[in-house]
């Protein structure tokens, strides 16, 4: 075995939430937000259909990168690894969707005929 | 290795020009607790993990701090859309135009330049992981301090979403800080 995983940290009950609200609060796990103050989180507002899609590619693959933080130090936990597993199927959908219908997102998948990659917008530009 | 994805972690879309926030925001972008800083900190500590799960943790939370960095510069470059010279003096920037314009240059809020000895590495677990939680506090801290000064909620927003990562950061380090010293290190 490559990896000794038996070592296993105090098992915590952590409740998950769900994509929205966990890309609203800035995390997935119900017990680890902390409000500031009075200061209320708010939904995105997408203007057009594009920004909607992208919007939910972007929540999407925050649950997975939050997921992917408490996988790194809980391999085991199964309940988790399976919200992770059906987040990355979701997401692989959502990415082939935008791509194919408004812009290349990631270089390899610049498949469509010819060359795309350097058409705007980059993230930092107006939406 | 990594592979660029044309989005931000959190959308960035300010409509409201604004120098004297781009000048605060800066210390995220190039401060001794910006987002520069900490990739930095974990992708150098991650080599010497000493398990899977040190590995794991620092290199997906290096590579998370890299997309931070990005949404930080987006603000500024948002906030400073076709600034001019007189409108960057007047908000305290003129220093700063006369070395970069209104390029993106690493800098704190005072105009500091940034500086690799905002990072420490030591090698030993316990000192790196700390470091680490310290930064991830000290992080934490300075959004709030930057959420204090905003007024545009384009601008609130992402710095909520950043300050709520720090938290997150610091208690999975926390975590692992535990565990090593569990076992002993």
């Amino acid at each position: 075995m490559l990896f000794d995983f038996e070592t296993d940290f105090e098992k915590k009950v952590c409740p998950l939430l769900d994509i929205d609200e966990g890309f609203l609060k800035g995390n997935m796990f119900a017990d680890l937000y902390e409000p500031y103050k009075n200061y209320k989180p708010k939904e995105l507002k997408p203007k057009t259909e594009r920004e909607a899609l992208l919007d939910a590619i972007i929540k999407i693959c925050f649950a997975i990168n939050d997921l992917n933080l408490f996988l790194d130090l809980n391999p085991d936990d199964t309940e988790v690894y399976d919200k992770f597993k059906k987040y990355c199927l979701m997401y692989d959908k959502c990415i082939e969707e935008y791509e194919k219908k408004y812009q290349v997102l990631n270089l390899t998948d610049d498949v469509y005929g010819k060359y795309t990659w350097i058409s705007n917008p980059w993230p930092w530009e107006d939406r | 290795m990594f592979k660029y994805d044309k989005k931000l972690p959190y959308p960035i879309d300010i409509k409201k020009k604004d120098l004297k926030m781009a000048k605060y925001i800066f210390t995220q972008f190039g401060g001794s607790n910006s987002e520069l800083a900490a990739a930095l900190r974990y992708f150098s500590q991650k080599f010497t993990m000493p398990d899977a799960y040190g590995s794991a943790l620092l290199n997906d939370i290096a590579t998370e701090e890299l997309g931070h960095i990005e949404m930080i510069a987006t603000m500024i470059k948002q906030l400073t859309d076709g600034a001019t010279a007189d409108e960057m003096k007047e908000a305290g920037l003129g220093d700063y135009y006369s070395e970069h314009g209104i390029g993106l240059y690493p800098v704190n809020a005072s105009g500091a330049p940034f500086t690799i000895t905002f990072v420490a590495v030591t090698g030993d677990v316990l000192a790196d992981l700390s470091e680490d939680m310290a930064a991830e506090q000290k992080a934490r801290a300075v959004y709030e301090n930057l959420i204090e000064l905003a007024d545009d909620e384009d601008v609130i927003q992402p710095l909520l979403f950043l300050r709520q990562r720090e938290v997150v950061h610091f208690n999975r380090f926390k975590e692992l800080y535990d565990k090593y010293k569990k076992m002993g290190y």
